[in-house]
């Protein structure tokens, strides 16, 4: 019985050695963190639950080329994005899903106070209508960089692009999610 | 530092990831301006959003749905095994090296145009095909078989190898000066009936072309090709087992008059289907022999048939094997089969075949065309066309075939 305290390289080594026991302890190391990062990507509970595990699947049919030189993280994060992006333009493609921002609900002065829980859900939806429609990589970098509190040369590392590159993606990601929420953000100043 | 520039280093100022100087610098415009102190709180408000994004648990069972896949994954087999499956039982194995046996056979035979075709019918076929060629094509490979060795030399020589398979194929080439110069000598047969006139308009002879001799099948068709120096059997046993046998299924119909024509071969059964044109351009006989078997002559089986032919081959009457071996029919035939056995042979050998034949049956008739008796003995020499028709034991007379001196 393999011990949870083992690394990832550990793990990945025992896996290319045939012991598959060594993958369920990775799959349970990294299931939320995936999983959170393909739901914020997608938007949807249910999409975020099958392509995360087609991530996992792909990545365990994939160990074999594992070459060991960035973490298994990085290289799992890498695969998640990967069919999660391929997953949304799928989806966009297929159907209207986003939503754009000015034409949602007016914002209700009359709401109760913002430290509600509801204002605080309502704040999320808002937040992840915006990411949805940002370009995928432009919302991973966000994300990442955001959300998953990477360093840039991490994000750079995942994303394959130089840090300096990451540096103004995400220079111009943030200011496409800042022309989305502004008006929300404006509204619920003034409404305070 | 103005406020285009602030505003694109809002993102790293934020982040903390900016120099120091740089850092200071921002810090400064943004305490001096409020457009983008405004803008640098906008933009730290989506970032803390972001970042307070709430985590979200996967579904219950999310990791052991991922482990199932994956051994469902390590139990179904890979694409090559799926391939290759076959191969762990025995049966398609050996279907599977049977197959590529044949195909690697077929490689083979394809790989071999000159190769001698297997079956007794293609041999047929193709000398038939080789010899319907039609004349300007024929004069055209003639021409080119002046050049020794080419492949069209060895193309004219292949007929005569798939009918007689252990001549070899450089004797009709010896052969062909002399026939030739008794062709242009004008010898005249007596059997210059319409048979060579037709024959005569299908093959103009190129006589400003010094073509090599046509192949032996070709000199058996040709009814002025007399000299030939050395015995030709041009034609194998035909049997004919029956008259309604006489049908011959194993032939492509469409190559029938031709084949006929180019063997000189008319079984009677046969003959009655033919056209009158193909009677009219058949090729004529210069000595007709009709034998009658005897009961026991011919006997039923393998085992008495080689008996035949080892009895036939040493028989006492100096016949060459060759001739022997034509003289015994190829296969056991049933004693009731007839047969029609063309053969051009110098002249001089026709009474060992004559004797030859007396020891099968008994000769009911013999005809000879006005001329063939050699007058001198360098006639004796001379090509004749015999026509030999095998009749078994109380068979009826039939109509002869084409050429036949009784037509």
């Amino acid at each position: 019985m393999l011990s949870a305290a083992i690394s990832d390289r550990e793990c990945i080594e025992r896996l290319q050695q045939g012991e598959t026991g060594a993958f369920e302890i990775l799959v349970r190391r990294h299931q939320k963190t995936i999983f959170n990062l393909v739901y914020r990507l997608l938007g949807d509970y249910d999409e975020a639950a099958e392509i995360a595990q087609e991530a996992f699947l792909s990545a365990y049919k994939s160990v074999a080329q594992f070459r060991g030189d960035a973490n298994f993280s990085t290289w799992l994060y890498r695969i998640a994005i990967n069919h999660a992006s391929t997953r949304r333009k799928n989806l966009v493609s297929a159907q209207q899903r986003n939503v754009p921002l000015e034409t949602t609900d007016p914002i209700d002065e009359r709401r109760p106070d913002p430290a509600d829980s509801l204002e605080r859900k309502e704040i999320q939806e808002r937040v992840q209508k915006a990411l949805n429609t940002l370009e995928p990589n432009d919302a991973a970098i966000i994300l990442l960089r955001d959300m998953q509190d990477m360093p840039y040369d991490e994000v750079a590392r995942m994303l394959e692009l130089p840090v300096g590159t990451v540096k103004s993606r995400l220079y111009r990601a943030r200011q496409a999610l800042k022309s989305r929420l502004a008006p929300y953000f404006y509204a619920g100043r003034n409404g305070k | 530092m103005n406020c285009r520039q602030v505003e694109r280093r809002l993102s790293e100022y934020l982040d903390s990831s900016l120099d120091l100087a740089t850092a200071e610098a921002v810090a400064n415009h943004l305490s001096l301006c409020d457009h983008c102190r405004a803008e640098a709180d906008l933009l730290a408000e989506c970032v803390r959003q972001v970042a307070a994004l709430g985590e979200v648990e996967p579904p219950i069972g999310f990791a052991q749905r991922v482990i199932a896949h994956v051994k469902e994954i390590e139990a179904r087999p890979a694409f090559w095994d799926g391939l290759f499956m076959a191969f762990k039982t025995h049966a398609p194995l050996q279907a599977t090296v049977l197959v590529l046996i044949g195909m690697l056979a077929l490689f083979i035979a394809e790989q071999e145009p000159h190769r001698q075709p297997f079956f007794p019918q293609d041999r047929f076929a193709l000398t038939i095909r080789q010899q319907a060629r039609p004349e300007p094509v024929r004069a055209a490979d003639e021409v080119k078989n002046q050049a020794p060795g080419s492949p069209a030399e060895s193309n004219a020589a292949e007929p005569s190898a798939a009918l007689h398979p252990e001549a070899p194929p450089a004797r009709s080439h010896e052969d062909s000066p002399p026939r030739r110069a008794g062709k242009k000598a004008g010898a005249p047969k007596a059997a210059d009936n319409a048979a060579p006139v037709a024959l005569a308009e299908r093959a103009p002879p190129p006589e400003d072309l010094p073509s090599p001799a046509p192949a032996e099948g070709v000199a058996a068709l040709a009814p002025e090709s007399v000299p030939a120096p050395r015995q030709k059997v041009t034609v194998p046993v035909v049997a004919d087992p029956s008259p309604l046998a006489n049908q011959p299924a194993a032939i492509a119909p469409p190559l029938l008059p031709e084949l006929f024509e180019m063997m000189g071969i008319a079984p009677a059964g046969a003959l009655s289907s033919f056209s009158s044109d193909l009677q009219r351009i058949a090729p004529a006989a210069d000595i007709e022999v009709i034998v009658r078997r005897r009961p026991q002559s011919i006997a039923p089986n393998v085992k008495e048939h080689a008996g035949l032919q080892k009895q036939v081959a040493t028989a006492t009457v100096p016949t060459t094997p060759r001739e022997v071996d034509r003289l015994a029919p190829p296969l056991p035939l049933p004693e009731s089969a007839r047969q029609v056995v063309w053969l051009t042979i110098p002249y001089s050998h026709y009474e060992k075949i004559k004797n030859k034949l007396a020891t099968i049956g008994t000769i009911e008739s013999e005809s000879r065309n006005v001329g063939t008796e050699p007058a001198s003995a360098s006639r004796a020499e001379s090509s004749v066309r015999v026509l030999i028709m095998i009749l078994p034991p109380g068979d009826l007379p039939l109509e002869p075939p084409a050429g036949s001196l009784a037509r």
